[in-house]
């Protein structure tokens, strides 16, 4: 092969080379996942630092709504004649309160899952927006701010497969003609 | 390569206890790095795994890092050397490439340019380790010898030698390619 032929073909196979490739778009949660697992406190005081979760049937948890809502408000409404409304919950809220929606603290437990994603109709179940945190035991978690009110939602698993809240009731209709289940969050009590 | 202040301001933060900070180097240099570890690796799995593995590796040795503005050539060394020793785990054809993709719906042009894209990643996968390192950091990153001396910590002479046989092999493999 002469000189230039040589060069001409390389230039050919650089300009192949230098194409962008596209690998995992979940790559740098995954990193940073496990970048944090790795910036985390061990010990007694990490273990206390650390969120711990129970399974609740919907009966526990509404009570655990209402002792984390705070008794006194609910008290005060029943004493000011005002029924308190309880829906059953799929998700415990926490008791901090904000303008931008409730804090809510979403489980699921998928052992076989690379990647589990939260997709509802508080973010236009967008698959992308909120990837949940792989905890030990196959479980995976994710805290997020939804606005009062209901909403529907589903577990997106590994991008194409969509479950359900086994711990939670499911819509009477099926969005996108899959399962989802309901959450109600309370209105804020001012 | 390029020092960067703002890369040093990450680094700062994230020695100082902002491990989010982290997230800005990654975003910043994973998409910079992929086609690097990727052709390195010859398949997506593995090159995900180096990246991972690269990351993680700098994240941990960040306090150790005396010139920080130089983040990103540091990054790449540990890359580099992840790669290395790494190895060719499968074949070209198995891990890049789906036959049936080539052969369904698709153009006589667009069967032509996968069956280019094989031939080249196969040519590659067939260099000896260092010949496709030290290919792909000069011709495809564009690195300057002295560049690349630093991020394989190999000499430059044996760096030229190394880009030569990497042209005259694929040169000669390629040639009746297209």
């Amino acid at each position: 092969m002469r000189d230039d032929d040589m060069d001409r073909k390389l230039a050919q196979v650089t300009d192949e080379l230098r194409r962008p490739v596209s690998l995992d778009p979940w790559l740098d949660q995954r990193i940073m996942r496990a970048v944090r697992a790795r910036s985390e406190p061990r010990g007694v005081v990490a273990w206390l630092r650390r969120t711990h979760w129970v399974a609740l049937t919907p009966l526990q948890a509404a009570a655990a709504l209402m002792l984390v809502a705070g008794a006194g408000g609910v008290l005060a409404g029943l004493a000011a004649g005002r029924p308190v409304a309880v829906e059953p919950p799929m998700a415990v809220v926490t008791a901090a309160m904000s303008d931008a929606g409730e804090p809510v603290a979403f489980l699921f437990h998928a052992p076989a899952a690379s990647r589990v994603a939260l997709v509802g109709s508080f973010n236009d179940w967008d698959g992308e927006a909120m990837p949940m945190e792989a905890l030990p035991g196959g479980l995976w978690r994710i805290e997020v701010r939804v606005p009062a009110g209901r909403h529907a939602y589903s577990f997106l698993i590994d991008g194409e497969h969509w479950a359900h809240d086994p711990q939670a009731p499911r819509t009477a209709e099926e969005d996108f003609g899959r399962a989802t289940s309901v959450l109600v969050v309370p209105e804020q009590r001012s | 390569m390029a020092e960067s202040s703002e890369d040093a301001a990450l680094v700062s933060r994230v020695v100082h206890g902002d491990t989010e900070a982290f997230g800005g180097l990654v975003r910043k240099y994973r998409k910079r790095y992929e086609r690097y570890a990727y052709h390195m690796l010859g398949n997506q799995e593995d090159a995900e795994d180096a990246l991972q593995d690269a990351f993680i590796r700098a994240y941990e040795g960040l306090r150790g890092l005396h010139q920080p503005e130089r983040f990103g050539a540091w990054l790449l060394s540990i890359l580099a050397n992840r790669c290395r020793t790494s190895r060719w785990r499968r074949s070209v054809r198995d891990a890049r490439f789906v036959p049936e993709q080539v052969e369904v719906g698709v153009t006589p042009d667009a069967a032509g340019a996968v069956e280019w894209r094989e031939e080249i990643s196969a040519a590659l996968g067939e260099l000896p380790l260092e010949q496709r390192e030290a290919f792909l950091l000069h011709h495809v990153e564009e690195l300057e010898y002295e560049e690349m001396a630093q991020v394989t910590g190999a000499g430059v002479s044996a760096l030229k030698m190394r880009v030569k046989r990497a042209r005259d092999f694929l040169g000669r493999q390629l040639a009746e390619a297209r």
